[in-house]
């Protein structure tokens, strides 16, 4: 998960219980990056480049990040045991491979959930030779209004 | 007693942090034009930086500031400026501090700055250096606070990163004791209030007209060895909206007289409200109240209430962004030994900014504003009291930022 132009690039990801993810900074300035989130704590003291081997995602749960000279800057890791996962992209799909057919339940997870905490659950049934599916969720009770708001995003972090 | 024995502390850190950090450089001029009566700044009772016979190119600032970190917590911030020749210093501090930031490993986080900064009550300067990227000239509001009020001393921020912790919102309080700011409200007082850009330098004096004709002010020096304090509160959703409280009260001793800067210690306190809300598409609206008082003489025998408030709005339309302010602001010397008094300011301003990045590091900007007043001051120049002055400014602003390593 890279820093660019004060964000973090990408914002959000889904990785399986485990992973090892870097942090590289390509910003000019330093970043501190930190989580309390009970499913990892850690902070790499202030950098620039890639000095630090990648950090390990040993339990599931979200993670949320943040840089300790920056407060705009937000991040979000959501670590999972589950067998089949993905990130959507633009139109909202995710691939996933070897699914058997049967019942499952999808936890859909957003950045601008009310309560991060809890997913969206929804009770899926995959039926013989299905390869697609599509589900409609009206998620907009469960939302924070969109946030990309106006100005520098080096402004109120000195 | 002097704030360079203060400031040895950033310095001496300054040595200690061999390792270089983050420097900028920024150049700001200006093209001013304006029918305003003389500026305060050259000894008359204009409210704007740029007044009458001060047309042409101008030297916005020119700032250079450092940045680094020291050790794994904690960062040292220097700006230095220079503002016009006619300073007492050519270059000179603005704030220099030190904050330890320690990383939080709750939602709880502190915070603590020591040295010479801003306390949070501008809304509208949000860039580094104290800047204000929505237009030229400040509002009356925090121009007052760019000229006579630093925290000099030590600031604790306690804030609960509720946003870090699947929240939508972050809770902060701030407290701060602090010295070195005891003529605080002396130019409220005895001029009123000012729309501009130019902040009070730690080392350097503020140019003003008083009472008997032009001075130049110390404003940051220890008169009574009595520290001040203020007590802030701050609150932000995650949707874009953020409000902020504070009330300051630097505790000055108003009968304590300092002979080498020929000045009481003045006694101010106030109450300070804000309310910043920035919508996803493009929208900024900041409101800021201040209302306060300050007192000098035994017995507090003078007083001068001053309040001020201001509505801005803004709007970002790609590397554009568009920015119109009205605000009101008034000082009356309410109790007075001197009858009648020619101590009073009332006006309004309105201002239209615009500013347009064409590239990373570069920004075109230009402002209209107009300030109508009444100044009772005025008459003692063979002024009419009343004044509406109008200015046009264009500014051209670039960045260098290099690093040091």
């Amino acid at each position: 998960m890279d820093q660019v132009g004060l964000k973090f690039e990408p914002a959000v990801l889904v990785v399986p219980v485990g992973s090892q993810i870097s942090f590289p900074n390509s910003d000019s300035v330093s970043h501190q990056v930190y989580s309390f989130s009970q499913a990892k704590r850690f902070q790499l003291p202030l950098y620039r480049g890639k000095p630090y081997p990648p950090v390990q995602f040993s339990v599931p749960g979200l993670v949320t990040l943040g840089c300790n000279i920056h407060d705009a800057m937000i991040g979000y890791i959501v670590v999972t045991d589950a067998r089949h996962f993905g990130k959507t992209n633009g139109q909202g799909a995710f691939q996933t491979e070897d699914l058997e057919p049967g019942e499952y339940e999808l936890l859909i997870w957003h950045p601008r959930l009310r309560d991060a905490q809890q997913p969206i659950r929804k009770r899926i049934i995959i039926n013989t030779d299905e390869t697609a599916i599509e589900l409609t969720v009206d998620a907009r009770a469960a939302l924070r209004p969109k946030r990309d708001f106006p100005g520098r995003a080096d402004w109120d972090s000195y | 007693m002097n704030i360079a024995r203060v400031l040895m502390l950033p310095a001496l850190l300054l040595g200690a942090a061999a390792h270089a950090g983050d420097f900028d450089i920024q150049l700001d001029a200006r093209i001013a034009v304006s029918d305003s009566r003389t500026s305060f700044l050259d000894g008359g009772l204009g409210k704007l930086r740029y007044g009458e016979g001060g047309d042409g190119l101008k030297v916005g600032r020119i700032r250079m500031a450092y940045r680094t970190g020291i050790g794994e917590i904690a960062h040292l911030t220097i700006d230095a400026s220079a503002w016009s020749v006619a300073d007492t210093n050519p270059v000179d501090l603005t704030e220099a501090f030190v904050e330890l930031r320690p990383v939080p490993s709750s939602a709880w986080r502190s915070r603590i700055k020591l040295g010479a900064f801003y306390a949070p009550i501008s809304l509208e300067h949000r860039a580094s250096g104290w800047t204000n990227p929505y237009t030229l000239s400040s509002s009356a509001l925090n121009t007052w606070v760019g000229e006579e009020l630093r925290t000099i001393g030590a600031q604790y921020e306690l804030d609960w990163l509720g946003s870090r912790d699947g929240g939508a919102f972050d809770l902060g309080l701030t407290v701060a004791a602090y010295g070195w700011n005891d003529p605080a409200g002396v130019v409220i007082a005895l001029r009123g209030f000012a729309l501009h850009d130019r902040q009070t330098p730690l080392f350097g004096r503020l140019r003003t007209h008083v009472e008997g004709g032009p001075e130049s002010r110390v404003i940051f020096e220890e008169i009574d060895d009595r520290p001040g304090y203020y007590l802030g509160v701050k609150a932000r959703h995650a949707g874009g909206t953020e409000l902020r409280f504070l009330h300051y009260d630097n505790r000055a001793d108003p009968a304590a007289f300092d002979a080498s800067i020929q000045d009481y210690a003045w006694e101010t306190l106030f109450n300070s409200i804000g309310l910043r809300h920035e919508s996803p598409s493009g929208w900024t609206l900041i409101g800021q109240w201040l209302d306060g008082v300050t007192y000098v003489g035994p017995g507090r025998h003078d007083a001068w209430d001053f309040d001020s408030a201001f509505l801005l709005v803004a709007r970002q339309v790609g590397r554009h962004r568009l920015a119109a302010r009205v605000e009101q602001f008034a000082m009356n010397h309410t109790r007075t030994t001197v009858f009648p008094s020619l101590s009073r300011d009332r006006g309004t301003a309105w201002t239209l900014g615009w500013s347009f990045e064409p590239r990373e590091r570069l920004e075109l900007s230009a402002e209209i504003l107009q300030v109508r007043s009444d100044v009772a001051w005025r008459a003692q120049l063979g002024e009419p009291s009343d004044a509406t002055e109008d200015s046009l400014q264009l500014g051209v602003r670039y960045s260098f930022p290099f690093s040091g390593r």
